[in-house]
């Protein structure tokens, strides 16, 4: 039994190192995409910015204007620890009819994505965090204080976990639609409105916020930046965090029962 | 140009101008502060003429100047120095006028639309070469009834076989009736039927049409059956220009000799000659003509061996080109 | 004008290739709808929010802003609908050796790519800005005779945006990876989703002049605001004309070196 485990481990971190490599390939798709980081960062400041001069005030919904740049930046860190695109994989598996392969992996395909989506994620952010916190840096981020590190660690944890999850049913969905660009595009807009993407939640409708608080958008990015921030009570903040893992162990459940139904079509009609 | 000639080629030269590096980041940083340019010299001055209605073979290795020719001569690409002349055109000089007077087919490379059936490339085609209506739909017809096509341009192109594929690009290659067509590996991967049918096809289109067809290939089989005439292009000149079987008495200095023995001998040395294959009671020679004959050999055979059978034959057309290839 | 009928043919006959193609995957394709839909919905949103919790956005009412989120969105839908996917097809062409198929036909290589181009989902994008210029307008209060030159400033953009567009198919001959310029571009364009008014010093002049994205919907929506419209029209006419003939220039050496390098 024991056995089995350990090289099931080591399985699971053959395909890691296995993705790590495989994005290798892509790393100036990586620098290229650190391009994006200034251009977002610069027009939320000047936005804000803009906003904050106009208003008179110094704080708008309990943020002041550099907390705000802190917000965006955190925000898109978070972006990029938890990034996945399990979807396209997916969706390129089914397409081209490569899901045979996929199938003679010695690990499930659930196991299978998620390790690769590690392997391939470590690149991203060796490459991606320095740049990011250095623009931060220059427009005055503040660290997390080290009593928040562990709910921190928790948190994004939890995002990574959320957020792949959502994007690998989102890439279930090939098994029956074929090609959904369009619905991965879709998906992405909605999780970057209703996680606090582009704008706080504190900006929402009282009643809306309520709503968010039990949905599973918050907990992909808006609590780990709040948490980043100290803006909530860690009382607060753990309960928020169950809410998120009760969503992980949900969204997993889901994935499971849409993974049968999916395997049963593909043996079924042989994509 | 002379009358009856549709192409006419004088001392074409084509040079490229290529940068050079080595691999790895480092001499890629290196590269962008200064380059190494290196001439290559892909063409050097190569001349020939083509008849209308011929179908010509153009045959060379990778890299020897086929496909920098057939560039020159569909317009896509300008040469150094050297001129063209085609169907009264230069092909790089007026290309949107030109073009519409030919027809190319890409072996390698798609040319249909992928997701759609090939009816729908072929309406494309349509629009595309202004082709009228009426004249449009009888070559059509005609040609869809030569390939058997009737349910092939139906399916999206996607599902279709290599052969398949190619047959549709080759139609859509002749819908405008184009004077000359380029093929650029036609036959590539596919079976010996679908290489029959096109071969038949591209003969009795040459025949009713008088359409000039340019091939490049690999196939021998395929040249053979096709062209009267080829040019063999090696390190960017014209090394041979003339029949088929012209080849073989230029450049064939070879004969095969296959031995049937009656006891089992396998040895034979002797001056010009090289034993190919040996088994128990066969063997097969080659014998080099220029330092030996042929009666010689086979009388120094018959007096040593128990001969039971004995067969001369020239090497088969591949290897001759091979041997020209390597010179 | 017998080459404008077949352009305008090739074109039509293109339109329904992609609508077939489309159809194939009709999930997809309503999806993709969606969507754009939803992207586009969700800036006026965040407007929204943003107009509800604080004063807004300095110099811009709400409806304002609306009517230039929707002239953003109307410009690049157009875009999207018709010509955005060409430079992709530059790219990839000359990645894989095959753009020789472009020059062996009888129509000019930029025309041919152009025209065949058509991306449906564009649609989805083109109806939303409607939607919100339209809604604006009636708020806002706008003089029809203004439409008409409205419209030329919304073409205009849409001529600027087409000739960067030929800028990057024409680098996938220059330089290799050129579709990091690609996406550059579009994340450059982000900066057009907000009011030039609200950059400062450098950026400011960065989105005027160098890269002036940062006009395309701001002139629109600005000068329909202000009713200074022929004014806009005199100062972006040059500009945008100038970019486009140095765009066309640039393809034509692109060109010159592709048939005279031979790829």
């Amino acid at each position: 039994m024991r056995r089995q485990q350990a090289s099931g481990w080591r399985k699971g971190l053959a395909v890691t190192k296995l993705g790590f490599k495989e994005s290798l390939a892509y790393k100036f798709h990586y620098f290229v995409s650190l391009f994006g980081v200034p251009v977002n960062v610069l027009i939320y400041y000047f936005l804000w910015k803009a906003i904050f001069t106009y208003s008179g005030q110094d704080v708008i919904n309990g943020y002041t204007l550099q907390e705000m740049v802190t917000y965006y930046v955190i925000v898109m860190l978070v972006g990029f620890i938890t990034y996945s695109q399990v979807d396209e994989w997916i969706e390129y598996e089914v397409v081209h009819g490569h899901m045979v392969n996929a199938m003679m992996k010695p690990l499930s395909y659930f196991k299978w994505h998620l390790y690769n989506t590690l392997g391939m994620n470590s690149l991203g952010i060796i490459i991606q965090i320095i740049p990011v916190m250095l623009v931060g840096l220059a427009l005055g981020l503040k660290a997390p204080s080290p009593g928040n590190l562990p709910l921190l660690i928790i948190a994004i944890t939890i995002a990574a976990a959320l957020y792949h999850l959502l994007t690998y049913l989102t890439g279930l969905a090939a098994f029956w639609l074929l090609r959904i660009r369009g619905l991965r595009r879709s998906r992405r807009v909605i999780v970057a409105f209703l996680s606090g993407s582009m704008l706080p939640l504190t900006f929402f409708p009282a009643g809306m916020q309520k709503v968010f608080s039990f949905l599973p958008f918050t907990f992909m990015r808006f609590t780990p930046v709040q948490i980043y921030m100290g803006k909530v009570a860690a009382a607060e903040a753990v309960l928020g965090l169950c809410i998120g893992l009760a969503w992980v162990l949900a969204l997993y459940l889901v994935t499971r029962w849409v993974w049968e139904r999916a395997f049963k079509k593909f043996s079924g009609a042989g994509i | 140009m002379k009358p009856g000639n549709i192409i006419e080629v004088n001392g074409l030269k084509k040079a490229y101008k290529t940068s050079k590096r080595d691999p790895g980041l480092i001499n890629a940083i290196k590269a962008l502060f200064k380059r190494q340019y290196m001439e290559k010299e892909a063409l050097k001055g190569i001349t020939f003429s083509v008849k209308k209605g011929e179908i010509l073979g153009l045959i060379g290795p990778n890299g020897a100047g086929k496909s920098t020719t057939i560039k020159a001569l569909s317009g896509v690409l300008f040469p150094t120095s050297g001129t063209v002349e085609v169907l009264g055109y230069t092909p790089w000089e007026e290309r949107e006028d030109y073009v519409q007077h030919i027809g190319v087919v890409f072996g390698q490379k798609p040319q249909l639309v992928w997701d759609l059936p090939a009816m729908d490339s072929f309406e494309m085609h349509k629009e595309v070469y202004n082709i009228p209506p009426r004249e449009y739909a009888t070559r059509l017809k005609r040609m869809i009834r030569l390939l058997s096509l009737e349910e092939v341009v139906k399916k999206p192109v996607r599902d279709l076989s290599l052969g398949e594929r190619m047959k549709c690009k080759l139609v859509a290659s002749l819908l405008h009736n184009p004077d000359l067509v380029f093929l650029d590996e036609p036959s590539i991967g596919l079976d010996v039927i679908a290489k029959n049918i096109m071969r038949d096809f591209i003969i009795e289109t040459n025949k009713h049409n008088r359409t000039t067809f340019i091939i490049t290939t690999h196939d021998m089989q395929e040249i053979e059956r096709l062209c009267k005439r080829v040019i063999i292009i090696n390190h960017g000149g014209i090394v041979y220009d003339g029949p088929l079987h012209g080849i073989k008495q230029q450049f064939q200095s070879f004969k095969v000799v296959d031995v049937k023995m009656e006891t089992e001998r396998n040895t034979f040395s002797k001056k010009g000659c090289t034993v190919l294959e040996k088994r128990p009671y066969e063997l097969r020679i080659q014998i080099d003509t220029k330092k030996t004959t042929i009666k010689e050999v086979i009388n120094l055979l018959i007096k040593r061996y128990d001969v039971a059978d004995i067969n001369v034959s020239d090497p088969p057309i591949e290897e001759i080109i091979e041997l020209v290839f390597r010179q | 004008m017998t080459s404008l009928k077949r352009y305008w043919r090739f074109w039509m006959k293109n339109l329904s290739l992609e609508l077939q193609t489309e159809m194939m995957y009709k999930a997809n394709l309503f999806f993709k709808m969606v969507s754009f839909i939803i992207a586009d919905i969700i800036s006026p949103l965040v407007a929204l929010l943003i107009y509800t919790t604080t004063p807004g956005i300095p110099g811009w009412t709400f409806e304002q802003f609306i009517l230039f989120q929707g002239s953003f969105i109307l410009i690049f839908g157009l875009a999207h609908l018709f010509f955005t996917g060409f430079p992709a097809k530059v790219i990839e062409a000359v990645r894989d050796g095959s753009f020789d198929k472009y020059l062996v036909k009888p129509i000019r290589p930029l025309v041919q790519l152009t025209l065949s181009s058509w991306d449906i989902e564009g649609v989805a994008e083109v109806m939303t800005g409607l939607a919100l210029v339209t809604w604006s307008m009636l708020k806002v209060g706008v003089a029809p005779p203004s439409l008409l030159l409205y419209a030329a400033l919304i073409a205009l953009g849409c001529l600027f945006i087409y000739s960067m567009l030929v800028i990057i198919a024409s680098m996938a001959f220059l330089v290799v990876k050129s579709w990091a310029l690609y996406d550059i571009m579009f994340k450059l364009s982000d900066f057009g989703r907000y009011p030039l008014t609200i950059y400062e010093g450098g950026l400011r002049f960065f989105l005027t002049f160098v890269f002036p994205i940062g006009v395309v919907a701001f002139y629109p929506a600005d000068a329909l605001v202000q009713g200074m419209l022929a004014n806009a029209l005199f100062k972006v006419v040059l500009p945008v004309g100038t970019v486009f003939c140095a765009a066309l220039l640039l393809w034509r050496q692109a060109m010159r070196k592709y048939t005279s390098a031979g790829g």
